[in-house]
């Protein structure tokens, strides 16, 4: 027998792409010769041309029709890409909200006239989307939202505040939640989803410093932003089943199934001969490398899953809680034992294409909190997945 | 490769599942384990030979490594004693040895029952000038109630596997392993005892080291499942502080865990099978992660399925202990969780240019 990951299909998809990053990857990429960005916005433009390298090469929009500017494919083959691009550490989607979560949700949620508006543009690299959750008081619980959209005229004006809007700065577009009704029993309801231009008036971003030396993520104010009628995604009032969409797509695109393959194999290649022959870091070594295939096989399977079923749901919660936990093992395990010039330097964005230990272990941090929590992700698997209880101490 | 199931497969999991219910269901198992009850599962295994268990995982039958473990699976599931465990072990050395296969035939035709030693060390057996056997058979599940006890035997050119009447054994009256009372495992002493005997070329003997780790890898995933199956039962039914304990982060959390462990156990116990039928190069390594990581899940899963339990949990009323009793001495067998991490060591090299698309490994590549 064959699974879906092996067939003659998927292999000679895989080594097509195989040859066409080896063809197309950055001169250098990889390797120190590969100069970091001068700054951050040399790095964006760095990342949009790239996102353009892969639209001009069918690459983009793995999944997505092809009337779309997609390779009209399935996520068998967008899972065999992430496999083979983070194989060779290929420069990261800086479009993800848009790739990877607003064009997904909008071909379900959206209108035929807000698909051919935004979705090749996505793909292009020509709109890069931020997305407008989070805010001061509603992380976690994020049905507390309380900016607001008021009905005016025939479109809508927002009020309120944003905040941890990962590269809101370089956005050119929105998903923004709102509500445009009054909380009553149910905080869900009068939710609505909105796409909003980031130039709009009214909207004004400022950048948060984070701990990994970046400012990606911003606050963004909201004041009496308008916005036109069809900037609504889905219908008014409705809009939580498209934040849920949403979010399950954010979750299957932050399974770290193959970084964690990748970076469990460059701990076991970096550890001195020493720190190899102590059996206990033997041992934790060869079961993170164990776990991180596990990690791998464990996504291909609910992508199997999820391909056959056409939607994502709670099947992705599992495997990003699993393998940002699983970072995190990893890097502990590298910042004990490897030697002192590899992780004990600056933790600073670099080279892209290379590893920096000290910038891996403050990521770490970061991938069990966005994308919703570790303990967030429990809850969900626990409800949705287990049928257990919400209980009261939650 | 990433398994999913045919239509075929899941239909035959499910009719086996049934008749294990049927037949041995969970007030069966209980019992089975009570000191003196003596673990028999011979109805179970008539309903299961009636259904053609046996065969399955033999070449005539169309089928595999992945096939067969599915049905030892759905034993692990039941809390089976280890008649088909051991079944699927002497199915695969005397497929594995030189002509046995009609030995199997034989039995098959018979409605004999197989058993085998899981001790799976050919030296610890030699085989005399006048072809009796001599040497200890250690861990054999179940043997008492079997016809043929199958092993592999030290001769004097290599190694063979060989078939011993089992009414020629004398078990002696004490468990091999007390901690799991859920099976009947003994060890015995082979005193000049007569066997047939089959030629088990060296590279066969690797194989079937692999397939018995991997058919470990399904009685424990089998048992996995179930054990969670019924702690999350149990975590929905109960109520403490007005309120189904489930609802409580701490036992939602415990739970959670287990789920994702038990969910990559079953990634890698179904990947190594499936490459194990399709010859690839990568069987053997494979094999090595998949029990050194279902090994940990099952005694991690095993021993939530207690804690959520409570004091019930500690009673022989639930078997929550049975489960976590054989997760205690499946990682003993057929290759310890270390031993297994220490064997995927040497498959590194080729594995991590794989992964991180640079060589590995002392002498890192430009
Ligand atoms: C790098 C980064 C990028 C981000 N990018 C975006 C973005 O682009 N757009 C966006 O909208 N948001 C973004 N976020 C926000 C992110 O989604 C939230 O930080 C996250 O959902 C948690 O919300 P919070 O920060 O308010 O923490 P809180 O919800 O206040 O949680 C604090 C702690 O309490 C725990 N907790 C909360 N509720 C529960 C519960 N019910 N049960 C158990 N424990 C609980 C949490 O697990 C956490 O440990 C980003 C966050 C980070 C770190």
């Amino acid at each position: 027998m064959s699974g879906p990951f092996d067939g003659d299909h998927a292999r000679a998809f895989r080594r097509e792409l195989r040859q066409w990053f080896t063809d197309n990857l950055p001169d250098g990429w990889g390797t120190e010769r590969f100069a970091p960005h001068a700054d951050e916005d040399a790095e964006v433009r760095f990342l949009r041309s790239w996102q353009r390298t892969l639209y001009d090469g069918g690459w983009a929009g793995i999944s997505w029709p092809a009337e779309y500017g997609g390779r009209g494919a399935t996520l068998l083959e967008q899972a065999i890409f992430v496999e083979e691009r983070d194989r060779v550490k290929a420069p990261f989607d800086i479009g993800i909200v848009g790739t990877q979560m607003v064009g997904p949700m909008l071909i379900t949620f959206g209108t035929g006239e807000q698909k051919e508006r935004y979705l090749r543009r996505i793909l292009t690299g020509e709109d890069l989307w931020c997305q407008g959750f989070s805010e001061p008081d509603a992380g976690s619980d994020l049905a507390g939202l309380r900016t607001r959209a008021a009905a005016d005229g025939d479109g809508w004006r927002l009020s309120g505040q944003k905040v941890w809007t990962s590269r809101a700065q370089h956005a050119d577009m929105m998903i923004l939640l709102a509500r445009t009704e009054p909380v009553e029993d149910v905080p869900h309801r009068g939710i609505s989803a909105f796409a909003v231009p980031m130039d709009g008036p009214g909207l004004t971003v400022r950048p948060l410093r984070q701990i990994n030396g970046s400012a990606e993520f911003c606050e963004v104010f909201l004041d009496e932003v308008p916005v036109a009628a069809d900037a609504l995604i889905g219908r008014a009032g409705e809009g939580w089943k498209v934040a849920l969409t949403t979010l399950s797509w954010e979750r299957f695109a932050t399974t770290r199934a193959f970084e964690m393959r990748r970076l469990a194999a460059q701990l076991w290649t970096a550890l001195p001969d020493d720190a190899r022959a102590d059996t206990d870091v033997r041992t934790r070594a060869l079961g993170l490398l164990a776990q991180a295939h596990a990690g791998g096989l464990s996504y291909q399977r609910m992508v199997s899953t999820v391909t056959a079923k056409g939607e994502v749901g709670v099947d992705a919660s599992a495997g990003k809680l699993f393998t940002t936990e699983l970072g995190q093992r990893i890097v502990d395990l590298a910042l004990s034992v490897l030697p002192p010039d590899d992780v004990l330097g600056e933790v600073r964005p670099g080279n892209q294409g290379t590893t920096s230990w000290p910038l891996e272990w403050v990521n770490g941090f970061k991938n069990t909190i966005a994308a919703g929590t570790s303990q967030v992700q429990r809850n969900i698997i626990g409800e949705r997945v287990l049928g257990l209880p919400k209980g009261g101490a939650r | 490769m990433s398994v999913v199931l045919t239509d075929t497969q899941e239909e035959l999991r499910r009719t086996v599942r049934r008749a294990i219910e049927e037949h041995h269901g969970a007030e069966r198992v209980i019992e089975a384990a009570e000191p003196g009850a003596g673990h028999d599962d011979t109805e179970v295994w008539k309903a299961l030979a009636g259904i053609g268990v046996p065969q399955i995982g033999t070449p005539e039958s169309g089928t595999g490594l992945l096939d067969l473990g599915l049905m030892v699976q759905e034993a692990g599931r039941g809390l089976l004693p280890g008649t088909l465990l051991g079944h699927a072990l002497a199915q695969r050395l005397l497929l594995a040895a030189d002509g046995a296969a009609e030995p199997l035939t034989e039995t098959e035709a018979g409605g004999h029952r197989l058993a085998a030693s899981w001790g799976l060390d050919p030296a610890a057996v030699n085989v005399e000038a006048d072809g009796a056997l001599r040497g200890r058979a250690g861990a054999v599940s179940e043997g008492r109630q079997a016809d043929l006890l199958v092993l592999p035997v030290t001769t004097a050119t290599g190694t063979a596997v060989a078939c011993v009447e089992t009414g020629s054994l004398a078990f002696p009256a004490d468990p091999a392993c007390a901690l799991d009372t859920g099976r009947d495992w003994t060890a015995t002493d082979l005193d000049g005892v007569p066997a047939r005997m089959h030629r088990l070329e060296p590279e066969a003997l690797r194989n079937v080291l692999i397939e018995a780790a991997v058919l470990l890898c399904f009685d424990s995933l089998g048992s996995a499942e179930r054990c969670l199956d019924a702690a999350v039962q149990y975590a929905k039914e109960r109520r403490q502080f007005g309120q189904a304990i489930g609802g409580f982060q701490a036992v939602k959390h415990l739970l959670v865990d287990a789920h994702v462990a038990v969910g990559n156990a079953r990634s890698v116990t179904w990947h190594a099978a499936a490459v194990f039928d399709s010859g690839a190069a990568d069987a053997a390594f494979s094999a090595h992660v998949a029990k050194a990581v279902t090994d940990q899940a099952h005694v991690r899963t095993t021993a939530t399925g207690i804690q959520v339990h409570g004091g019930t949990g500690f009673t022989r009323e639930v078997p929550a202990h049975l489960h976590a009793r054989r997760s205690r001495i499946n990682e003993r067998l057929a290759g310890t969780p270390g031993e297994h991490l220490e064997a995927m060591a040497g498959h590194l090299p080729a594995v991590l240019a794989e992964w991180s698309g640079a060589p590995d490994d002392r002498n890192p590549a430009e």
